[in-house]
């Protein structure tokens, strides 16, 4: 695969709210497979998806567990709006993944940096 | 300039079906190329060939395959998202023992890969989400 793109996926559905946030991981590691230079970052509700939590009861596949594999596809950029985890009263600590947490005035920032830009 | 889209609503749920069609029109119009048309997530019920619309609505399958078949635009839906919503084709109906198929012979059942490769050889990549 000779191109190479800079992609980042914005996260911002719940875990909880139907397949959509399972299917763009799915999404975003078969652009891992392709090699590509890949970013994601969780904000809005989205920030639950790197939270632990069983879905099973609710007929839900688990989004978190998918979200542990990224780092398999050599998705290491992972990023999260500060603003979205203080609104949910939730910590960088209670999270599953080693992500960064960015203010919003700089995730603007992080969206220029990238050629495409995906928001699900 | 080469454009990949992507759409994530299902017909009579959202307004982005619609919303990406007048977009690849006016991007047609515009005398840009489309590569690759991707229907994900609930957008794959674009490509169901049993929806019957109503005479005073627009018939979005229809004017996707019209649109389609005028400007050699590829209509690529996800086959996990599609067969999970009961999008199937008559392949996918043999293996899987199902007594009818529905897939709009317009579209074509492709893996997700085939929109990280459209996604990536585009200059511009626009995504119809809900």
């Amino acid at each position: 695969m000779s191109i190479s793109r800079q992609i980042l996926y914005i996260q911002r559905k719940s875990p909880l709210a139907g397949s959509e946030a399972f299917e763009s991981v799915e999404g975003i590691l078969m652009a891992g497979v392709f090699d590509q230079s890949v970013s994601v970052l969780f904000m809005d509700e989205g920030v639950y998806q790197l939270s632990e939590m069983d879905t099973q009861s609710l007929g839900l596949r688990n989004v978190n567990k998918l979200c542990a594999s990224l780092g398999l596809y050599e998705i290491n950029k992972l990023y999260v709006s500060k603003e979205s985890l203080e609104q949910r009263g939730l910590s960088l600590q209670q999270l599953s993944l080693q992500v960064i947490a960015l203010p919003t005035n700089e995730i603007s920032g992080l969206i220029s940096q990238h050629d495409i830009v995906i928001s699900s | 300039m080469k454009f990949a889209l992507a759409v994530y609503g299902a017909p009579y749920s959202s307004q982005a079906p619609h919303t990406a069609y007048n977009f690849a029109c006016s991007v047609l119009q515009a005398g840009h190329s489309i590569s690759r048309i991707f229907f994900y997530h609930a957008g794959v019920l674009n490509a169901s060939s049993l929806a019957v619309t109503p005479q005073d609505e627009l018939d979005i399958t229809e004017q996707w395959s019209k649109l389609s078949r005028n400007h050699d635009v590829e209509l690529a839906v996800c086959i996990a998202a599609a067969l999970k919503r009961g999008i199937v084709n008559k392949e996918e109906a043999t293996r899987y023992e199902l007594g009818q198929f529905n897939l709009h012979p317009a579209f074509e059942l492709v893996g997700l890969g085939q929109w990280v490769d459209a996604m990536i050889s585009a200059d511009r990549v626009v995504v119809f989400g809900k």
